[in-house]
């Protein structure tokens, strides 16, 4: 009977417009659930090409000074989830992943694969959706320290500048700086649907971690 | 002969238009309603009484990890309630839901246990192994740590945000498809002014499809049952997770019922409608030149 | 405590073992530092030369004095091409001639080092990839990503409905008026 068949096709193209339409949140949805059940996978697992292993290189802490061999720090690769950022304050708590495309930014925080691991002293630039992972970024201050854990030991910055900037502003961050700094960026305004030319910055310098040793 | 083709045509592809505009609404409806607000969270954690649980796989935890110091579980006597955890872990889920700060007063648990401890020490004469204030401190920070690690949901922020993207489409969208629909129905009612019968077959067609694509997700979840397999512990996170799903898909099912009773309604009409015209027709030997009958 | 002392240095060799390479002392020697010197006098923008850096500190990179010898000789002939043509890095974009040279010599350059290098002419985007096919540079000639929602495929798909519906309506109103 028509009204049988009829409804089916168009039931069809219905899911498939539905699914055009919201692509944006079943991929948040599919990442949540995908986050939710490989929390029970233990630290060496290599999914989602992780190589971040808690506490796997010793620190050695002499007179209040950490100190970790060069040897033993691993440069982690494109698409690796090498570390965890975190700020407790503003409930900021994320995977990083080395390299920064749309598939990675959909796991979590990415960054920019010219910037350098923290302990190197050079740049380090992390972005992240500002309707996820990077959410949190609306309530940070001047003075929170945020955290970088990696394998090789915790790295920690204090927040000193946050600026609002277009998306195309060259200016925002220096790969030749001369110290360590964390820059992180998101999309600006918070909460806004439409393209957003905007970016929101913050910025960071060390104040504390594990420093290389031949 | 070419007009009523054109007709045709236009009322097909306005009741396969009006179809996707009914989907959309009400998978968009029965998502909205079902799942994505704070509150069906809460009415799942209610209904699997998720604090009350929580509680007590909390003060077990306490015990075991004083016991080994030397204390005794009634140094939590009075310091910790059921309903504060409940009012602390709605708080603290509502502040992360909505991606704002939310510091949870700890103070007054931190003096009445601390309070509980000395006077603990007291009775019992035990000796501290060191400064016995700062080890009582270290004691009560370890705990009230634990405290917020426990009334806290994995990823809520990341719900959240899910939740507020969702909130922040579903006004737009739900209104364009219900204008988009209610333009659908006119057009498909002024293609037919002769054959009202027609009308109500192309809104069964579409109504039928919304219907169809509004109850395939529930009854698939309810036949494979695959959210039940996820692996997640504690025993109350699980059914909370569980429950949720559930709550929401009930949301689903019903809309998809609703919608069906009314493609039914819709084809009964149409049936009824083409038997009164033809019996009319009948009765009167008037004969009407346009097109045949489906 | 040993046994706290004993899981560590059995994830440590874990974790070395998931390097790279044998050479496990990643760092930047004499030749690679070369490298980076010349392509700071030469002027190549930081982007450029921060994943050059990043490159050469990796595990099982050693560049040896005759490949850098090669490479510096490939950047110089990039920059003699630039003045030549009388352009700096930045009007590069604009010629597309000058900017052909100036690729082909990067793409002999990382060839010295068995990495192939692609550039994109639309996006400005440049890629290295080694020998296995690993992603080792990737630069593009944006600032930043784009970390906002994108609400652009649901506009566009309720736009196109729209139009539909919009269509039959007209046609519906001039066929009844017809």
């Amino acid at each position: 009977m028509a009204y049988i068949y009829v409804p089916l096709f168009f039931s069809f193209l219905a899911y498939g417009v539905t699914y055009l339409m919201a692509s944006d949140v079943i991929d948040m949805a599919v990442n949540l659930v995908s986050l939710i059940s490989a929390d029970k996978a233990p630290d060496f697992s290599n999914e989602n090409n992780s190589i971040f292993v808690k506490d796997a290189v010793e620190v050695v802490e002499e007179d209040g000074v950490q100190t970790v061999k060069r040897a033993d720090v691993g440069m982690a690769d494109y698409g690796d989830l090498y570390a965890y950022v975190r700020c407790t304050r503003i409930a900021l708590d994320a995977p990083v992943y080395y390299g920064d495309d749309d598939a990675i930014l959909k796991k979590g925080v990415g960054q920019d694969f010219a910037s350098s691991q923290p302990g190197f002293g050079r740049l380090i630039v992390l972005c992240a959706h500002n309707n996820m992972y990077f959410n949190a970024l609306k309530n940070i201050e001047i003075g929170d320290i945020v955290e970088i854990e990696t394998s090789y030991g915790t790295y920690s910055y204090e927040i000193k500048e946050t600026k609002i900037l277009n998306e195309n502003d060259s200016s925002a961050f220096d790969y030749a700086i001369d110290h360590e700094q964390l820059v992180m960026y998101t999309c600006y305004p918070f909460d806004m649907l439409a393209h957003t030319p905007n970016r929101f910055f913050v910025y960071a310098d060390l104040i504390s971690g594990p420093v290389f040793v031949d | 002969m070419k007009k009523s083709s054109v007709r045709t045509v236009i009322c097909i592809l306005a009741s396969m238009l009006l179809s996707i505009f009914v989907s959309v609404l009400a998978i968009m409806l029965s998502v909205e309603l079902g799942f994505a607000t704070n509150n069906s969270l809460a009415i799942a954690l209610d209904e699997v009484k998720y604090y009350e649980r929580l509680y007590e796989d909390f003060m077990d935890k306490c015990e075991s990890v004083v016991i080994p110091d030397g204390l005794g579980a009634e140094v939590f006597d009075g310091v910790f309630t059921v309903e504060q955890l409940k009012s602390d872990g709605n708080a603290y889920l509502n502040a992360q839901l909505n991606s704002t700060v939310y510091k949870i007063n700890l103070d007054s648990y931190k003096t009445k246990l601390t309070i509980n401890i000395k006077e603990y020490v007291e009775k019992n004469q035990l000796v501290a192994d060191g400064n016995e204030d700062e080890i009582i401190e270290a004691i009560t920070d370890n705990i009230m740590d634990y405290y917020i690690k426990m009334i806290s949901i994995p990823y809520a922020s990341t719900i959240g945000s899910i939740f507020r993207t969702i909130s922040a489409y579903f006004p737009y969208v739900f209104f364009a498809m219900l204008i988009f629909a209610i333009i659908t129905i006119w057009i498909i009612n002024k293609q037919n002014p002769h054959k009202k019968n027609r009308v109500f077959r192309y809104l069964a067609y579409a109504i039928m499809s919304g219907a169809i694509t509004t109850l395939v997700p529930p009854i698939y979840c309810i036949y494979t049952n695959f959210y039940t397999k996820i692996q997640v512990y504690p025993g109350y996170l699980y059914d909370f997770i569980v429950r949720y799903i559930e709550n929401g898909i009930r949301i689903m099912l019903i809309i998809g019922i609703i919608l069906f009773i009314v493609a039914i309604a819709m084809i009964a009409l149409s049936t009824y409608i083409k038997y009164k015209y033809i019996h009319v027709k009948h009765h009167h030997h008037h004969h009407s030149s346009d097109d045949s009958e489906a | 405590m040993i046994k706290k002392l004993l899981a560590v240095s059995v994830s440590a060799v874990m974790m070395l073992a998931m390097s790279v390479s044998a050479f496990a002392a990643g760092s930047v020697n004499t030749s690679e530092q070369k490298i980076l010197d010349e392509l700071n006098a030469k002027n190549v923008p930081a982007k450029y030369v921060s994943q050059a850096k990043n490159y050469v500190e990796k595990d099982g990179v050693d560049i040896t004095e005759a490949q850098a010898k090669e490479i510096i000789a490939h950047i110089d002939a990039a920059d003699k091409i630039l003045s030549d043509a009388g352009i700096t890095v930045a009007d590069l974009k604009k010629d597309r001639a000058t900017l052909e040279k100036v690729v082909e010599e990067a793409k002999k350059a990382a060839q010295v080092l068995n990495l192939i290098l692609t550039f994109n002419y639309t996006t400005y985007e440049v890629t290295v990839v080694d020998a296995s096919g690993k992603t080792v540079a990737v630069i593009n000639s944006t600032t930043t990503k784009k970390t906002g929602a994108d609400s652009m495929s649901t506009v566009a798909v309720v736009s196109v409905l729209g139009l539909a519906v919009a269509t039959l309506a007209v046609v519906t109103k001039k066929n009844a008026e017809a």
